[in-house]
């Protein structure tokens, strides 16, 4: 699945510790979705978009540079017209593009992007409840619906070797009763499942993925619940369902939900492998070094001089100054990639999960009812049931 | 109901960079600027955004959000209304420039109306 290119990258970064691995690129802040866990959004609406000719010399540089793996996200990724385009610039030029949606790609859209080179997906999805997914959605009617037919076309029109299929699942105190149910159906269907905790912040501390939401913090009786949702999921691994994350990820997630100090920075002096492993790209193209913070000054990646830039001390210590303030996160892949490069265990597991040929094989293609009927039969056969948070009015309806 | 995006997308940038100011009370230097700014509200009202101090709860400001450029489209090149092509290639996003400079200014009219200057400022 990955190039020469990632391949090479992937081998470096693990020795060097110094190599882009993944980038995030958010290619767009427009959302037809307003989840209550996400504030990206709102946070990079406040510039314009990349053309696509600017996104071809940004493709040229992060091929140079040899990033490894590009995710273009949003926003809704789909909402852009020219996401094919998009993903062949990065594809034809070496660079893996990991694609992901909140599931409103249209039929059209998904076989166009899988044309131009996209063979990696990632779809949100928080619940097997439908009602409790539309209100973690924003209250969108059908969210949870639109997914499922969204990954049912990806299985449809993916190869069944050859491709990555991964469902993202907030870790939140309103799907605790959930996240199991998630990763049984995700695993029933050939996907991964990939857990990240909510982040919640206050108005004196913005930060640009963190959703001001207080409702959404782990109350202190709920968090025993959520160690004991950990273990559960870190043996159902184990028991050989496709669950993404590391043991290290695992633990550290309790942590932070306990706002106890994270481990995973411990081998980088406590700050985390921005820009070195990774970083983030803003819809205008500028670089950030990550979801959550900017840097002052504009560095934007179809500059002729980015990549002078990008290894200029001035340039390292400006990004310094912003991650070594930081307190640290639990963003899924920016977490997982540093403990993949410095922790062998994860890294043994990670090849696993990418290169054990039993793990990839897929049940493909499911239609919509076969992913219903897999739902449906999850839920009734549930036996570890547990106590959901009580919440608003319209959640308590369901 | 679902949020309203350049509403939430105004208070984000808002706090922001309101955060990040160094405002001293000229009339209470004990009163701190991030105490000041974690005590406002944000209502939506027919594309306004009306700024409200929760204590007292005075209106601080009553904004215009068509003021505020919300997601400058770049994927629609072929129409010749197209505003980010004559963008493209920018070494500095106008479009950001733009936003700072309107939200700056909020931010000071809120923080001089509440008697918060700039730090070492004699205004």
């Amino acid at each position: 699945m990955f190039s020469k290119l990632s391949k090479k990258t992937l081998i470096k970064a693990s020795l060097f510790k110094n190599n882009p691995v993944y980038v995030q690129f958010y290619i767009t802040a427009r959302c037809n979705l307003t989840c209550e866990q996400c504030n990206i959004i709102y946070a990079n609406s406040d510039v314009r978009e990349c053309t696509l000719d600017e996104i071809k010399i940004i493709a040229d540089n992060m091929a140079e540079m040899g990033v490894a793996i590009v995710l273009l996200t949003g926003g809704e990724p789909f909402a852009r017209k020219d996401l094919p385009e998009i993903i062949y610039a990065f594809e034809s030029r070496g660079v893996h593009v990991r694609m992901q949606t909140n599931g409103f790609a249209s039929e059209e859209q998904i076989i166009k992007s899988i044309e131009a080179g996209g063979k990696d997906i990632s779809i949100s999805l928080d619940s097997l409840t439908p009602v409790s997914q539309d209100k973690i959605n924003g209250g969108f009617n059908d969210s949870w619906h639109q997914a499922l037919k969204t990954m049912s076309l990806f299985t449809k029109h993916l190869p069944k070797n050859d491709s990555f299929a991964s469902l993202g699942c907030v870790f939140q105190p309103y799907n605790l009763s959930d996240i199991e149910n998630v990763i049984k159906f995700g695993t029933a269907a050939s996907w991964y499942t990939s857990l990240v905790p909510v982040h919640v912040t206050d108005n004196v501390h913005p930060t640009g993925f963190r959703t001001f939401d207080s409702d959404l913090k782990f109350k202190s009786e709920e968090i025993e619940r959520a160690y004991e949702l950990i273990e559960r999921v870190r043996v159902m691994r184990k028991e050989g369902f496709l669950l993404y994350d590391s043991d290290q990820y695992l633990d550290d997630i309790k942590k932070f939900i306990n706002n106890e100090d994270i481990t995973w920075r411990n081998k980088n002096n406590g700050v985390c492998d921005s820009p070195n492993l990774y970083f983030a790209v803003l819809p205008n193209g500028e670089f950030s070094p990550c979801c959550d913070f900017r840097v002052d000054n504009s560095y934007p990646l179809y500059s002729d001089n980015f990549i002078d830039n990008f290894n200029s001390k001035k340039f390292k210590n400006e990004v310094y100054d912003v991650t070594s303030s930081c307190d640290g996160c639990m963003y899924g892949s920016y977490p997982e990639i540093t403990i993949s490069m410095r922790f062998l265990a994860a890294k043994i597991q990670r090849a696993k999960t990418f290169f054990d040929p039993r793990k990839q094989s897929k049940n493909w293609p499911l239609s919509y009812e076969d992913l219903l009927s897999i739902a449906e039969k999850i839920q009734k056969n549930n036996v570890v049931k547990i106590k959901s948070r009580k919440r608003k009015k319209i959640f308590k309806l369901a | 109901m679902a949020k309203k995006i350049k509403l939430e997308s105004f208070i984000y940038h808002l706090l922001l960079k309101g955060t990040k100011r160094k405002f001293i009370n000229k009339n209470n230097p004990k009163f701190i600027w991030l105490d000041f700014i974690d005590l406002l509200d944000f209502q939506y009202d027919s594309g306004f955004c009306i700024i409200v101090n929760k204590k007292d709860k005075s209106v601080q400001a009553k904004i215009k959000l068509s003021e505020y450029i919300h997601c400058l489209k770049g994927d629609n090149l072929d129409s010749t209304k197209n505003k980010s092509h004559e963008y493209q290639f920018y070494p500095n996003d106008p479009v950001k420039s733009k936003n700072d400079i309107f939200i700056q200014s909020v931010i000071k009219d809120i923080a001089n109306k509440n008697n918060f200057f700039e730090g070492n400022s004699n205004v």
